[in-house]
């Protein structure tokens, strides 16, 4: 394509207060731009985000729709599909990002189906080779990729969270301006807010406060094994046992010791991942670790691709022996 | 007269409303869409055409995780209203026949296979459209899918599905109540970070559930004898349909960079115990 890459991104608001990671969908902007010209339309959900509109628009120096209506102080999708049927109309995007949050992931295949176009999700890169473009996202936890060429426009892509911070957004750097504002009326609106339940408050020691956490995941087989966990972390000051996802739906931890997407980030000095087959939701909460070591049977488990150790093992039966090895030396 | 007329219609919509709800309250038509995976933990080996997972005999394939929820939770809405009805659908190739089977030994009363000529990825859009056809016209009150599958991890089919069948959605669901008599479902979505939004969808709806959100329980043995006794229905996908589907929908499978790997650790298990410690130390970390 000669012309340039006219990019729609789709921000969200939850109980009127702006998710600042959205801010990442700049950053994939700023990776595609490397590559080819861009031209960029933030859509700011909400009045209530209005404020927050306003500052994007004149700092960052972009286009930037602060839109209103029923619903998008908390980026309701039965408005947001309305509104994006209406804005693509108007602005003729090629591609319709937004955050691979529980939102985003409802909110891609509604306005791809409304659009008539395909939804790439959970992007993790994007490659700009000539003048083609190209998205790239995990397969099976992340042990195997799929590579998508972005040839049909438009196309909808849902962003990985994380995935993309820390690109240089400098060059998309535009002169302050005033945001537009946009009414969207007369939606039919199916999607019933009725409350929101906040996290709820743990007992102990915080696993985003220790220093040192050792993880666990499904590898550990059952309930009890977690006692070796407990264990090993006894042997460190300021630890905690933490687990990834099928741990806690097991009902072996609660809620508030799951690393992830659904759960908590953390960015121990260590963190030791047992059992753990290291999916992209997973690895999130986690690659912030100064040290990462992973303990797993499988050799292309995804966790490896984040660890600075790799151990080929057992995780119940490693985790017995280092423990017995530490004790031999204290 | 054109009052009395007003009376009967009035009348008329009052008797309909009020078979509506005894419909509703009579039985519920739940379809639960499950998808036979490629077990994760599987050695998986991309075939010569980057296309999809080489089948060499030593994969083996399961039911996608977040479906197992999906079923579980529709077995539940059944032990609390017990005029419902379940059907599961599936679709792939000859042998994802196995994931159908599985899903009435876990309790659905009727299963649906969409056979496609052969294995491999299938474009999301296509996925949902071919079962939209199906669902299109059985009058389901609720459809309830996984969150996403584990092979795929598109999270995409749910809410396609809802939206080509015209009807309201919500995903990523934790908790949800059923109120047949109001013909609504009240449902608790899990945001990042571990917060809950609570929605109420009219019926019909589809929801995508969390894993979580139940214990998918093993199938009795009474279950899994009945099973083996039901038929399923079978209906063929056409060839050239998925053909297109796949042209329009171009993508090679490559392997994560190896370059992002850290250090693989050599030896006997006791030995990699030894040097993690000596790891740990110069890390200052012990």
């Amino acid at each position: 394509m000669k012309e340039k890459l006219k990019l729609l991104l789709v921000g969200e608001t939850i109980q009127g207060t702006f998710n600042e990671s959205s801010l990442e969908l700049l950053n994939l902007a700023a990776a595609l731009r490397e590559g080819i010209p861009v031209e960029i339309t933030f859509v700011v959900p909400g009045l209530d985000a209005a404020q927050r509109a306003a500052e994007i628009a004149k700092t960052v120096g972009i286009n930037v729709i602060s839109l209103h209506g029923e619903g998008l102080n908390n980026t309701s999708p039965d408005s947001m599909v309305q509104a994006m049927i209406e804005i693509s109309s108007e602005l003729q995007p090629h591609v319709i990002c937004m955050l691979h949050t529980t939102r985003g992931s409802h909110l891609g295949p509604l306005v791809a189906h409304a659009l008539g176009a395909p939804a790439v999700s959970s992007v993790e890169r994007v490659h700009v080779t000539g003048d083609r473009v190209s998205a790239v996202r995990s397969l099976y936890n992340g042990k195997l990729k799929q590579e998508l060429p972005l040839d049909a426009f438009p196309v909808i892509l849902s962003v990985q969270p994380g995935a993309f911070a820390g690109i240089d957004t400098q060059a998309l750097q535009g002169d302050g301006r005033e945001p537009v504002t946009r009414e969207v009326t007369g939606s039919d609106t199916w999607y019933h807010l009725q409350g929101m339940v906040p996290v709820e408050p743990e007992a102990g020691q915080k696993i985003e406060d220790a220093e040192v956490i050792i993880a666990g995941g499904r590898g550990l087989g059952k309930q009890d094994n977690l006692e070796l966990l407990e264990e090993l972390a006894r042997c460190f000051p300021r630890s905690a046992v933490a687990a990834s996802r099928p741990v806690v739906d097991s009902g072996w931890l609660p809620y508030s010791r799951q690393v992830g997407a659904t759960g908590k980030t953390v960015s121990p000095g260590l963190y030791m991942a047992c059992g753990i087959s290291g999916a992209s939701q997973h690895v999130m909460g986690m690659k912030g670790s100064r040290l990462v070591v992973a303990v797993n049977t499988d050799p292309n488990a995804a966790i490896f691709s984040v660890a600075d150790y790799c151990i080929v093992e057992d995780c119940v039966t490693f985790v017995s022996l280092l423990i017995k090895r530490l004790c031999e030396r204290n | 007269m054109p009052g009395s007329q007003v009376k009967n219609i009035t009348s008329v919509r009052f008797i309909l409303d009020l078979l509506m709800v005894l419909c509703y309250m009579c039985t519920m038509k739940i379809l639960v869409c499950v998808k036979q995976v490629i077990d994760t933990e599987s050695p998986l080996v991309v075939d010569q055409d980057a296309a999809w997972v080489r089948d060499d005999g030593k994969v083996a394939r399961r039911m996608n995780r977040y479906d197992e929820y999906a079923l579980e939770e529709a077995v539940r809405i059944r032990e609390e209203f017990p005029d419902t009805v379940i059907d599961v659908i599936t679709m792939g190739p000859e042998g994802a026949g196995a994931v159908a089977l599985k899903g009435l030994e876990k309790g659905a009363d009727h299963a649906v296979h969409l056979r496609t000529g052969s294995g491999g990825y299938l474009p999301p859009g296509f996925i949902a459209s071919e079962m939209a056809k199906v669902a299109g016209d059985r009058d389901y009150q609720l459809v309830i899918t996984g969150f996403m599958s584990e092979d795929c991890m598109h999270a995409q089919v749910g809410p396609l599905l809802a939206s080509m069948l015209g009807i309201p959605s919500a995903v990523a669901v934790v908790q949800q109540t059923v109120d047949t008599g109001g013909g609504s479902i009240e449902v608790a979505c899990e945001l990042e970070g571990g917060a809950r939004e609570l929605v109420g969808l009219e019926l019909p709806a589809l929801v995508t559930v969390q894993t979580g959100i139940n214990t998918p329980r093993y199938p009795k043995l009474s279950d899994v004898l009945r099973a083996q006794d039901q038929e399923i229905e079978v209906m063929d996908v056409d060839d050239g349909s998925v053909k297109a589907a796949m042209e329009g929908c171009p993508y090679r499978l490559l392997y994560p960079p190896e370059g992002a790997r850290g250090v693989v650790m050599e030896g006997t298990a006791e030995e990699k115990a030894d040097r993690l410690i000596e790891i740990l130390h110069e890390h200052s970390v012990l």
